[in-house]
């Protein structure tokens, strides 16, 4: 390690690194260069206007489906299947407001949100679930953009009321 | 006023998603970075990392086989890591206090939460440029000095949100809640039909 050492007291050891990115690139000025932040956010919205999320998005929204309908069947199987829908649920998530679905974001927090707190298996709990899962596949088998109006409002603030409860 | 000088930067941009490596590719090119190489996980990116030098590397935590946090740790302490120090922002949508914590465990330099916005990243970048982290080296740990308290905590937190919400009352739903479902399911029928 040729990074420069310092005693650090007792059981540990602080190491400076060897370089670091400032010594590469230099100084910028103080804070956010705006210039340069309105370049990225226009090159991140044109990016997003090239891709299709709610095609993309499918082959995930398959698999939900599957595993909403092996809940419905098995409505005591919950703390097998909500981990896995959890982390499709979760990519949606991250996914949606990226490539211009913010409803599917905030959908999918509020699913997210209500299987963190997952402690039983009850009807009551299949039917949160599925109430999201719909709307997700409606949401994206409609192609509906942005806070999705005053539907997309409906939606979203019923789910968000549901879970909240 | 005279801007970094990112051209000289080699990033890595480590997620399963092809299109969401695309869009940090446009971001980082927009900003003027212009060697970025891509990896779709954890092993692939640590194959990159042994074949090139690479300056600082943005990865997400969900992947297979390999995942960021796996991946960040390899980095960190694996003994034929090349480059233990090089910076990492990891870009995840698990916001909750304690993953945000187990990330940082793991050594990484930065955190940023999904969905990912430009403005976010170009902070986190400036952010690793204008405050270098000494690192630490413990009997369990080797990376960024943990201590620095002001690591941006990226939203809110869900989990003591939580625990205040209460696990009870959900064997049956409440009016209000069976309220609430109504509406939701009215809503989804319509935009079904529409």
């Amino acid at each position: 390690m040729s990074a420069d050492k310092k005693p650090g007291g007792k059981g540990f050891e602080v190491i400076q690194p060897p370089r670091t990115l400032k010594d590469k690139v230099g100084s910028g000025g103080k804070g956010l260069d705006p210039r340069a932040l309105e370049r990225a956010e226009a090159a991140m919205n044109t990016f997003k206007d090239t891709i299709d999320f709610a095609q993309q998005a499918l082959p995930e929204l398959m698999k939900l489906q599957v595993l909403m309908e092996q809940l419905i069947a098995n409505p005591t199987q919950t703390q097998t299947l909500l981990p896995k829908m959890f982390e499709i649920v979760h990519d949606l998530r991250g996914q949606g407001s990226s490539f211009g679905y913010p409803l599917v974001t905030r959908i999918g927090s509020s699913l997210c949100r209500y299987v963190e707190r997952h402690d039983k298996d009850s009807q009551a709990e299949v039917d949160v679930v599925r109430a999201h899962v719909d709307a997700l596949r409606a949401v994206i088998g409609s192609k509906l953009k942005g806070d999705g109006g005053e539907i997309g409002q409906k939606i979203a603030e019923g789910l968000e009321t549901l879970v909240s409860g | 006023m005279m801007g970094y000088k990112l051209e000289r930067l080699t990033v890595m941009v480590v997620d399963d998603n092809k299109n969401m490596r695309s869009l940090v590719r446009a971001i980082l090119e927009a900003l003027g970075v212009s060697h970025v190489i891509e990896a779709q996980d954890g092993e692939a990116a640590f194959k990159k990392l042994k074949e090139q030098q690479i300056d600082l590397i943005i990865v997400d935590w969900n992947m297979e086989p390999v995942d960021g946090v796996t991946f960040t740790r390899k980095v960190r302490t694996d003994p034929e890591s090349p480059d233990q120090f090089v910076p990492i922002i990891m870009l995840s949508g698990h916001t909750e206090k304690a993953r945000v914590m187990q990330a940082r465990d793991a050594g990484i330099t930065e955190f940023m939460a999904k969905p990912i916005a430009a403005r976010a990243l170009y902070a986190r970048m400036v952010a690793v440029i204008e405050h270098p982290r000494t690192f630490v080296k413990t009997a369990s740990y080797f990376g960024p000095d943990r201590r620095r308290q002001d690591m941006p905590f990226p939203g809110p937190d869900r989990r003591s949100t939580a625990v205040k919400g209460g696990k009870s009352g959900k064997g049956n739903l409440s009016e209000d809640q069976q309220k609430a479902l109504s509406q939701a399911k009215d809503a989804i029928r319509t935009l079904d039909k529409s």
